[in-house]
């Protein structure tokens, strides 16, 4: 549905794209997570047609949105990261505008525009001023003003920042709802916890890069590995044990709480499984092997941290 | 089903906001009540006239009310000048400032049709204050004076001129993100447009006449040249215009008064190329209306064309990109390869070093856990060594005291 490719985008010296690459199929609800400025909204208003990129290709159902902007325009939604709205417009007028941007008038402009309201729960408000809406309420209006087209594809920046959780569920909800519709859905967030509740496919982006992307069960089980080994022997095998995993090149780094090793270990379930076969057959007096559980927050962490070292030679230019 | 007339989006919204809005009817109020004002003593001096006719010693003249009229006029076009760019000035910028624009343009709506909607919504101020002011306007035919076709065609001048007027607010409110900031190039701008007008035409016909003087004096040699054609500079200032008009209706008792009769009928030798005859002459009001509907047509194609987010297509992926260097080498080095390995998937149990290599051509990353042996694009390896040298050193260390450690546990 949506396909990025090589997509760079500089501000004067700043390269706020770096070889950007991105798919994701129809259906999908994919989250970008990224820290502040890594470039999520940079991407957004790009493939909405709001931003020149510097160069590469966006695609969108197989159309190139960039060589040609208008005629996506009714395949896309767009809700950016702040509200938009016009003083002393009622929730239904702002929908009812925003249909007739997209040439849908009258009768059949308020019909649409009521079910929407319906759609984001906010029927009761159809007549209240925009402006008195809380936060949620207009996130959730904002939400329904980029379905007013029924688009293909919703782009959504941000949209959970500043909510309290009860409105972050209902947004949630009702991102899911249309998900389950099969609307494509592409949300950013600075939070992956937050996505990976919802999406069903997550990629983190790195100062303009993107660095990580898969299922949020690939990405679960990434973060699982991402913690390290706990291996637990017996007191007299300690200083072998140590030894050994000293020479195991996917070791990065061994140590050692009495008899409890914590071992950073680069390797999938097989690579542990041999590992253990190694240490057994060694004769190593193994009492427990198991992973640390991993969390999200750290293997995002680890993620961004990793590559903000060799900083001189990428990002800031 | 409600008939919809006005298609345009951006017309109807802001239609609607305006009057949802107070300002509108305290504007017409403040407004009508000034000309309401204004002709009152005409009215009054009239009616004194008219009195003395019992006397038998009346001048009761049709001037009287055609002067009224004229005032009123005047002032209309005061008005305009100054109520337009406020009204104009702001009408992109604000929608800027309110960060609904980013919105409006994912719409299908053109940027063309948007400019136009914010256009016709801030004229359709003026133009109805202008109706607005008509019944004050009518006053004038209590006595008579001036004919309905007349009082027509100087409100399509007064509009036409309003149009004018405000292409170069909407143009200022497109070009800058502050309204405050294009407001006030509005008014700077429109005030240096009514003075260079005449500035330009009389520059140019002096320096002509200088040009002409000189060869003919100091050379012998007799030219025509002239720079009465300097005189059309005038087209684009809107206040010659009504004034034009305004003398070519009704006169201002004085034949001389029109832009034609003062400069073909005026001093001798001035404009001694241009004749009474003269179309564009005899014509000024129609022409310089054309040619400043014309400059707002243009100056509304530029507007439109400079809120377009992407105003040209982006380079397809190119090698020798300038300045990009950090990973220009690696798409070129394998561009074959990496358009199909896009991180479609991370291979399911993949260690988390790997991940950064995924957007790298070789999806079978899970085959050499160890990165640094992955045959990878330069820059990504000597980033890469970087990191795991530094990891290794970072482990060499620890490793030791924690060697040590347990030793000595033991």
């Amino acid at each position: 549905m949506l396909e990025i490719k090589h997509l760079y985008k500089r501000y004067g010296r700043f390269l706020a794209l770096n070889d950007m690459n991105l798919h994701v199929e129809q259906g999908e609800l994919f989250g970008f997570v990224g820290s502040n400025g890594a470039g999520k909204t940079t991407t957004m208003r790009i493939c909405v047609g709001l931003l020149e990129a510097t160069s590469g290709e966006v695609y969108i159902g197989g159309q190139d949105v960039l060589q040609s902007r208008k005629a996506m325009s009714e395949r896309i939604g767009y809700v950016p990261d702040f509200f938009g709205v016009y003083n002393s417009f009622s929730a239904l007028e702002y929908l009812e505008f925003f249909a007739s941007a997209y040439g849908i008038y009258g009768d059949e402009a308020k019909n649409l525009c009521l079910d929407l309201l319906k759609l984001v729960k906010l029927s009761d408000k159809a007549n209240a001023d925009v402006n008195g809406l809380s936060r949620g309420m207009k996130q959730r209006m904002c939400l329904a003003r980029a379905l007013v087209h029924n688009p293909d594809i919703l782009f959504l920046d941000e949209p959970a920042s500043g909510l309290d959780p009860k409105a972050r569920f209902e947004l949630k909800e009702i991102l899911k709802n249309l998900s389950s519709m099969g609307k494509t859905i592409v949300i950013s967030s600075h939070i992956l916890p937050e996505l990976a509740e919802m999406c069903t496919s997550v990629g983190i982006i790195d100062r303009g890069h993107m660095v990580l992307k898969g299922t949020i069960d690939e990405i679960h089980r990434a973060a699982a590995l991402s913690s390290p080994l706990l291996i637990t022997v017996a007191e007299e095998g300690v200083d072998d044990t140590f030894a050994f995993l000293q020479e195991i090149p996917n070791v990065h780094k061994v140590t050692a709480q009495g008899n409890r090793l914590s071992v950073v270990y680069d390797g999938n379930r097989e690579d542990e499984t041999a590992l253990l076969k190694q240490m057994v057959n060694r004769d190593l007096p193994v009492y427990s092997f198991n992973r640390q559980e991993g969390s999200l927050e750290s293997l995002f962490m680890q993620i961004v941290g990793k590559n903000k070292k060799p900083s001189g030679k990428g990002g800031q230019r | 089903m409600k008939k919809t007339i006005i298609k345009n989006a951006v017309l109807r919204k802001d239609m609607l906001l305006d009057m949802k809005k107070p300002k509108v009817a305290v504007i017409m109020l403040l407004f009508n009540v000034l000309l309401g004002l204004v002709s009152l003593p005409f009215l009054g001096s009239t009616l004194l006239l008219a009195e003395g006719y019992s006397y038998g010693a009346a001048d009761l003249s049709y001037r009287t009310m055609i002067n009224m009229f004229l005032v009123l006029v005047w002032l209309e076009t005061i008005a305009i000048f100054f109520l337009t760019p406020a009204l104009t000035a702001g009408c992109v910028s604000i929608e800027k400032e309110r960060q609904t624009m980013d919105v409006l343009l994912t719409t299908r709506m053109s940027t063309w049709q948007i400019i136009l909607g914010k256009y016709f919504s801030s004229i359709m101020l003026v133009i109805m204050l202008l109706i607005s002011g008509l019944p004050v306007m009518s006053l004038v035919f209590i006595y008579g004076g001036v004919s309905l076709w007349q009082l027509f065609l100087i409100l399509l001048v007064l509009i036409a001129t309003t149009m004018f007027l405000a292409s170069f607010g909407v143009f200022f409110s497109a070009l800058v993100k502050n309204t405050i900031v294009s407001v006030i190039l509005t008014y700077i701008f429109l005030g240096v447009l009514l003075s260079a007008t005449f500035s330009v035409s009389l520059f140019g016909i002096g320096i002509m006449e200088n040009i002409r003087d000189t060869l003919e004096w100091e050379y012998n040699i007799t030219t025509n040249i002239n720079g009465d054609g300097f005189i059309f500079a005038l087209w684009l200032n809107p206040f010659v215009t009504i004034f034009d008009s305004t003398a070519q209706i009704f006169g201002y008792g004085d034949e001389y008064l029109t832009i034609n009769g003062m400069v073909t009928l005026g001093e001798e030798g001035v404009f001694y190329s241009m004749t009474e005859k003269n179309i564009f002459l005899n014509l000024w009001s129609l022409c310089s209306v054309i040619v400043q509907l014309l400059i707002a047509f243009l100056l509304l194609r530029w507007s439109a064309h400079l809120i377009k987010p992407v105003k040209r297509k982006p380079k397809k992926f190119k090698s020798n990109l300038n300045g990009v260097k950090r990973s220009n080498k690696a798409p070129v080095a394998n561009k074959e390869a990496t358009t199909e390995a896009m991180p479609r998937t991370v291979a399911a149990a993949e260690p988390v070093a790997a991940p950064v290599s995924l957007n790298k051509p070789e999806p079978v990353a899970k085959a050499v856990p160890k990165d640094e042996t992955v045959a990878e694009p330069i820059e990504a390896v000597m980033a890469k060594e970087e990191t795991t040298s530094e990891a290794v050193s970072d482990a060499s260390v620890p490793d030791k005291d924690t060697d040590s450690d347990a030793g000595n546990e033991q």
